[in-house]
Order: C-alpha cells, then sequence, then structure tokens
C-alpha cells in the first residue's frame, strides 16, 4: 500500500517538473556542445582549404585574407555550454556567420578558376565543407529544439511552478542568426 | 451541436500541419521505391541482400526513392526520414540511407555517426558521383545498385548476389548491357529451373521464386542517431 502511494506521489512529481526540468537543461547543453563541434569542425578544414586554394589563385589575396582573419576572429569565442547567455550566443553566431559570408565569398571567386575546380584535392575539400556546413544546420536545428522543450518546460505550468519554487532556471537564449540576410545573399560575381 | 463545432475546429487545426513538408514514408523494408526505379525482380534481390549485408556487418542500409522533394532540400529531407526510421542501432548507430529524388534530380547517401568514419563525406561524395555516371544516362538501375555496393564494400561487407556493375566512363552503355543480360540469364535460367537452377542460386540467391516471408530479416531501424554526416549530388 505504502509503496503504492510512493509510486504516485512518484509520478506526480515526474509529471512536475522534478525530473523534467533537469533532463531538458542537459539536452540543450549536449546540443549546444555539438553546435560548437561542427563549428570547429568546419574551421579544422579551412587552413587545408585556404593553402589549396592559394596554390592556384594567388591574386585572390584580399577574399582569401578575409576568410583567415574571419576564421581567427570565429575560434576566439566559445561559449561554456552550462553557461549560455544570450549576449555570448549571440556573438558567437555573429562570428561564425561573418566566416560563413567569407567563405561563401571565397568559393564564389573558386569559380573563375577552372584548374583549381577540377584538382581532386579541392574537391575532396568542398564535399567536406558542404558535409560540415549540414551537420551544423543538424546541430543548430536540434539545438533550437532542444532550447524550444526547455523553455516550454520553464515557462508553461504546471511545470513552471515547480521551477519557480525549487530551480529557478530563466529561459535560455535562443539561437539567433543575427546577419542571416547577409549570409545567404549570394555574393556579386564580376569579371 | 457543440460536438460538431469541436470536431470541425479540430479538423481545421489540422489541416495546415497535414499539408506542409513531405511526408516521411514508413518503413516497410530497406528498400521504399515510391518513385518506382526498380523492378520487381530487382527490388526483391536488394531487400534481401541488404538484410544479409545486415548479418555479415550488422550495418543497416536502407533506400528510398521518391518522385519530388515538394519543395525541400534533399538534406533536410534526409535528416527528417533517418530521425523518423532510425536505422542502425542504438548502440553503433551504423545506419546509411540512400535517397534519391527522381523529380528534383538529386541523391544523398546519409552517413549514421558510428560509420562516419568507415565512409566519411569523401566517400560517399565519390560514390555519388559514380551514381551520377549512370543516372545521367537515364539508367537508374545500375545507379542505384553501384551506389549501394559501394556503400556495402565501405562498411566491410558485399552485396550478395546483385548483378556486377562496372562503373567505366568512357565506355558508355557497356554496363547497363552487362546488367541486362545478367537479368535475362537469370530471369530466364529461374524460370526454367523453378527457383532450383544451380547458376539462378548462385545469382540471385533466393530471391527467385520465394516470397517476402523467407528472408528472416526482422525489422529494420533500431535507434541509430545521425548528425548530417554524408554527401549529396544532382545529374
Amino acid at each position: 500500500m505504502r509503496i503504492l502511494l510512493f509510486l504516485v506521489m512518484f509520478g506526480s512529481f515526474t509529471s512536475c517538473g522534478m525530473q523534467s526540468i533537469p533532463t531538458a537543461l542537459n539536452d540543450v547543453e549536449a546540443a549546444w556542445a555539438e553546435v560548437q563541434n561542427q563549428y570547429k569542425r568546419r574551421s579544422d578544414l579551412i587552413p587545408n582549404l585556404v593553402a589549396t586554394v592559394k596554390g592556384y589563385a594567388k591574386q585572390e589575396r584580399e577574399t582569401l585574407e578575409a576568410v583567415v582573419n574571419a576564421r581567427a576572429k570565429a575560434t576566439s569565442i566559445n561559449v561554456d555550454p552550462s553557461k549560455l547567455d544570450a549576449q555570448k550566443v549571440e556573438q558567437f553566431s555573429k562570428a561564425q556567420g561573418n566566416l560563413s559570408s567569407a567563405l561563401g565569398r571565397l568559393m564564389v571567386v573558386v569559380e573563375k578558376y577552372p584548374d583549381l575546380k577540377a584538382n581532386q584535392n579541392f574537391r575532396d575539400l568542398q564535399v567536406q565543407l558542404e558535409g560540415t556546413e549540414n551537420r551544423i544546420t543538424v546541430a543548430r536545428n536540434r539545438y533550437i529544439e532542444s532550447i524550444n522543450k526547455f523553455n516550454k518546460l520553464v515557462t508553461v505550468p504546471p511545470t513552471s511552478w515547480y521551477n519557480s519554487v525549487f530551480l529557478h532556471y530563466d529561459k535560455k537564449p535562443q539561437f539567433q542568426v543575427e546577419n542571416i540576410e547577409e549570409a545567404q545573399k549570394a555574393p556579386e560575381v564580376s569579371f | 451541436m457543440y460536438f460538431k463545432r469541436i470536431v470541425f475546429s479540430l479538423l481545421l487545426l489540422g489541416l495546415p500541419i497535414a499539408i506542409s513538408a513531405k511526408e516521411v514514408p514508413p518503413l516497410t523494408s530497406p528498400v521504399v521505391d515510391q518513385a518506382g526505379l526498380l523492378s520487381n525482380q530487382l527490388q526483391r534481390t536488394l531487400i534481401n541482400s541488404l538484410y544479409q549485408l545486415r548479418k555479415q556487418t550488422s550495418a543497416e542500409v536502407a533506400l528510398l526513392t521518391v518522385k519530388s522533394l515538394e519543395g525541400e532540400s534533399i538534406e533536410g529531407f534526409a535528416i527528417k526520414v533517418v530521425e523518423q526510421w532510425k536505422l542502425g542501432s542504438q548502440k553503433q548507430d551504423n545506419g546509411i540511407l540512400f535517397l534519391i529524388a527522381e523529380g528534383d534530380r538529386l541523391m544523398r547517401i546519409e552517413v549514421g555517426q558510428g560509420l562516419e568514419g568507415v565512409l566519411p563525406d569523401i566517400k560517399a561524395g565519390r560514390i555519388i558521383q559514380g551514381a551520377t555516371n549512370f543516372f545521367k544516362r537515364g539508367d537508374y538501375q545500375s545507379g542505384i545498385v553501384f551506389g549501394l555496393q559501394e556503400i556495402a564494400k565501405s562498411v566491410g561487407g558485399e552485396l550478395e548476389s546483385t548483378p556486377k556493375i562496372i562503373a567505366r566512363r568512357t565506355d558508355k552503355g557497356s554496363s547497363s548491357l552487362l546488367f541486362f543480360m545478367f537479368v535475362v540469364i537469370a530471369l530466364f535460367l529461374g524460370r526454367r529451373g523453378g527457383g532450383g537452377g544451380l547458376l539462378a542460386g548462385v545469382l540471385l540467391g533466393s530471391s527467385i521464386g520465394s516470397g517476402r516471408s523467407s528472408y528472416g530479416g526482422g525489422s529494420f531501424g533500431g535507434g541509430g542517431g545521425f548528425s548530417g554526416g554524408g554527401a549529396s549530388g544532382g545529374w
């Protein structure tokens, strides 16, 4: 009888947020770690890419330098998963967004060099870069989902009551792609 | 009266969900050929050999063909499919999806987390390039078999009893001819021998004259995780 009572109480606790909120928090942290991990994977590819392009297109100095600088900036910003705050996340996504657009410009410039495009090493790098961009998209979407779940638990009753009494968690910052328009705008090609 | 109204408003609520985004088809077997690119014969052979491949390597490789992506990106749709199908085991994350969108002329190999080491993006990209050569000629069957064979090789197995596909860029058409002859011979022997012909047995395994029940493969989709690895391409 007591066990039954305990089970009923336990059951009601699990639906009140005692279990679901910390679980969701862990998921958020894991999802953010994955986002950073995939961005890091991208920046690891860049030195190789820059070196390969340099071999064929030395005169594109400006574009190459922009990529190198954007990469340096982007890698300098890291956000600890347990200390996610809106400002830091924004800084991070802005720096990565700048790197994305610098890379986009480089990929357009590359179109002028058929020899480079035919280079197997470059083609492999291109495939890897595409794969990494796709992984970033997936990781970012999963982070957005996990944040959504967490924020719902923290703000929507009945779990929000438990939170406001015991846990006092704030909503987590959603991932904003700040310069999304800039990143999506295809750079103009001039010959 | 009220009941009717509630039902009606619920229906209205459900409507936008129903029309938004392309739906993921159910995973009924390792080969889901919605676009109808495969002959019945080949489809059965492939299903059988993909089950065999799982026996050999424990990796779950599945093929999905669709007519159209309905405006979605191939990467987005692929990740939706694998999130629902969960190919591969939960422990090893060893699933691979070969997705072909006929109308959009796009394809993708989506690689499970556990197989990104043996089938990295570069390798997946090369398999796509190889398959593209067949697809450009409209020879979907050879392209699909070629792609699946290469995937099977990379996970350390072999696609048993499938026709040999040789990718030769210079020699146009020969591989599809070879494939065609293979099917004809196998069909002929299979029919004459009622499944007992030795050569046919070797060539096509148990696919001829045996129904689905004999696959004995069990269900696909064991909870494998994907994180967007693989490669896409068009033709």
